[in-house]
């Protein structure tokens, strides 16, 4: 439970919820050259999701197409989507704490009357399989 | 409620306490009082009554802004003291111009046209009580029960003022009443959504709004999954409202300076169809707000887009001054404050919150662009649109609480919620028949005076599970 100040009444919110680090030393170097073909997406700047939180869509400003290990080249623009469940099943790997950073936004608003609070979601460098990418430009 | 009287007595009380060159005192606050329901049942009943006073003070270029909701003569002091300190230690801003007085406030011939403000204030609104809200609630809950659905949402009333005052003898005084009806009607898979809201509870009819909710949610039951593809979309005006709003951050000078506006290089050119048009208007009888902006300057009546043309942008004072010494003023039509901007300090200069569509003319209801309609879906609203392209200005979100197929010219029956991808330009260029504008209410983007509109090629890229 969370509330915003004195005046406003404590709600359910996940203000700190975040992803453990991988427990065997992986840094992304290492993930990078364990891949053979991906998009390493990164600068998230365009976050979607239903109200039942199952159809997601992300963009990114900048990414890399990895090759045979390697990174290649860049790619604009590049989005990510898909559903929750599937997503998250599909993970294989998560670097480990070195490359851990706590990240979060500092204006989530819930709630009515609406309270705005800071959240704090750590992550690290991770993998997913078979994941949809392009989505925000198909056909618009 | 805090008065124009008193008011003016604080400020007479700041202006003594300060050795500032110059001091603006802005005015906010009021009751605001909200009943939510979940459930079938209220479970929050809050209310709270608060004044602001905001002193910004000026030595030489400096200005920084303390506030305060105590108005006894030490926390006024506190507070010209706060305000007075942090403007000494600020940079020397070359923008900032000398506070307006009564005369530059009024605007000029090339702000946009005069106008006079309705009243906002209506002592039915500002009477609502908590008992009025419950037995609003238990009109909505009735309506839920008939039709064996769950129903959540919230009943609000407010009485608020906006007033400011300077040391250039400038005064000006706002209050308005505000009340506002959201219902969410669940069923086991499915949902529907209304919302309302007015400076008048008059124009609010919870019974009503219940009413549709509830049938938006029986007739999606049981919703189909069908491709996502492109489709013509009926979008009701709450779909409307959330999307388009997404655009007026970028009808602003400073984001024209600051290039970072979709309009750059777009002024004067068509981007749109022919039956667009959009002012913005505070004095619309279906609007509301403030008539003057965070200067004090008068809000003018500003023509943005005409027939699909975009016509110009909205300004502060600093900001119009900033323009006509910018690369940018040949390129960017009228260049006047018009009664646009925020309170300073700030980073965002101006924007128009007063938006309204000009009606087309020849108007189609929801239920004629739907017999019109060879295979299309209708949109009841949207839900958690983020941008995903800000030149293009291509949006993401999803559908919500209705979306139904119509084919043959009938609904017939509810589909699982769609993404959508769209470009506002290619939106705008693509509407087929509009309705007759209303005040519309949604969650993404303030109130506005939105058709719906029947659209073609809208561009849904994916398919949710529900």
């Amino acid at each position: 439970m969370r509330a915003e100040g004195w005046n406003r009444l404590p709600m359910i919110r996940m203000t700190n919820i975040s992803l453990l680090p991988g427990e065997k030393p992986l840094s992304l170097e290492q993930l990078i050259e364990s891949t053979d073909h991906a998009i390493l997406l990164q600068t998230n700047r365009s976050w979607s999701i239903d109200d039942k939180r199952y159809n997601f869509q992300f963009g990114c400003e900048i990414g890399w197409e990895i090759k045979n290990g390697k990174r290649a080249r860049m790619v604009k623009n590049p989005s990510y989507s898909g559903i929750t469940t599937e997503f998250w099943n599909s993970l294989d790997a998560i670097c480990s704490r070195d490359e851990w950073i706590l990240w979060g936004t500092p204006n989530c608003g819930k709630g009515q009357p609406q309270q705005v609070m800071g959240t704090g979601h750590g992550a690290a460098p991770s993998r997913f399989r078979g994941i949809k990418v392009g989505s925000a430009y198909k056909s618009s | 409620m805090l008065n124009k009287s008193q008011a003016g007595d604080i400020f007479d009380r700041i202006k003594k306490l300060s050795t500032a060159d110059e001091v603006e005192v802005l005015f906010s606050g009021g009751k605001f009082a909200l009943t939510r329901f979940a459930n079938n049942t209220i479970h929050q009943n809050v209310a709270e009554e608060n004044h602001i006073v905001s002193v910004r003070t000026v030595f030489g270029g400096r200005t920084a802004r303390a506030f305060t909701n105590k108005f006894d003569d030490e926390s006024l002091r506190q507070v010209v003291r706060s305000s007075e300190s942090l403007a000494k230690v600020q940079h020397p801003d070359s923008d900032l111009l000398p506070l307006p007085d009564s005369v530059e406030a009024t605007g000029s011939a090339d702000a946009g046209a005069t106008y006079t403000a309705p009243s906002r204030h209506f002592q039915q609104t500002a009477e609502i009580t908590p008992e009025l809200r419950a037995e609003g609630v238990k009109r909505i809950v009735g309506v839920a029960e008939r039709h064996s659905l769950t129903t959540a949402g919230v009943f609000s009333s407010a009485e608020s003022l906006d007033g400011v005052f300077n040391s250039r003898g400038l005064n000006d005084w706002h209050t308005q009443t505000s009340a506002e009806v959201s219902i969410t009607m669940l069923g086991a898979d499915s949902s529907g959504w209304q919302k309302a809201n007015s400076p008048d509870v008059a124009n609010i009819n919870p019974l009503a709004l219940a009413e549709i909710a509830a049938r938006k949610a029986v007739e999606s039951a049981h919703p189909r999954e069908i491709p996502a593809g492109k489709y013509t979309v009926i979008l009701e005006p709450a779909a409307v409202l959330d999307v388009v709003g997404f655009m007026f951050w970028d009808y602003s000078g400073m984001a024209i300076l600051d290039q970072r506006s979709f309009l750059s290089g777009r002024i004067g050119t068509k981007i749109f169809g022919d039956n667009v048009t959009i002012w913005d208007d505070v004095a619309h009888p279906l609007q509301a707000g403030c008539p003057f902006d965070g200067e004090g300057v008068k809000r003018q009546r500003v023509a943005l887009v005409e027939n699909g043309v975009v016509k110009r942008v909205v300004y502060a004072r600093a900001t119009a001054e900033r323009m006509k010494q910018s690369e940018y003023r040949d390129k960017v039509g009228p260049i006047a404050a018009t009664g646009h901007g925020f309170a300073l300090p700030n980073e965002m200069g101006e924007m128009p919150q007063n938006i309204v569509f000009a009606p087309v003319g020849d108007p189609q209801t929801v239920d004629q662009m739907i017999a019109s309609t060879e295979r299309g879906i209708l949109v009841t609203r949207l839900w958690y649109i983020r941008e995903v392209d800000p030149y293009e200005k291509i949006l993401t979100g999803m559908t919500r609480d209705g979306t139904f197929y119509v084919e043959n010219g009938r609904v017939q029956c509810g589909v699982r919620n769609f993404r959508l991808n769209e470009s506002l330009i290619h939106m705008l260029s693509n509407v087929e028949t509009m309705s007759v504008p209303v005040r519309a209410s949604g969650e993404e983007s303030f109130d506005m005076v939105v058709p719906a509109m029947k659209v073609k090629d809208f561009n849904f890229t994916e398919v949710t599970k529900f």
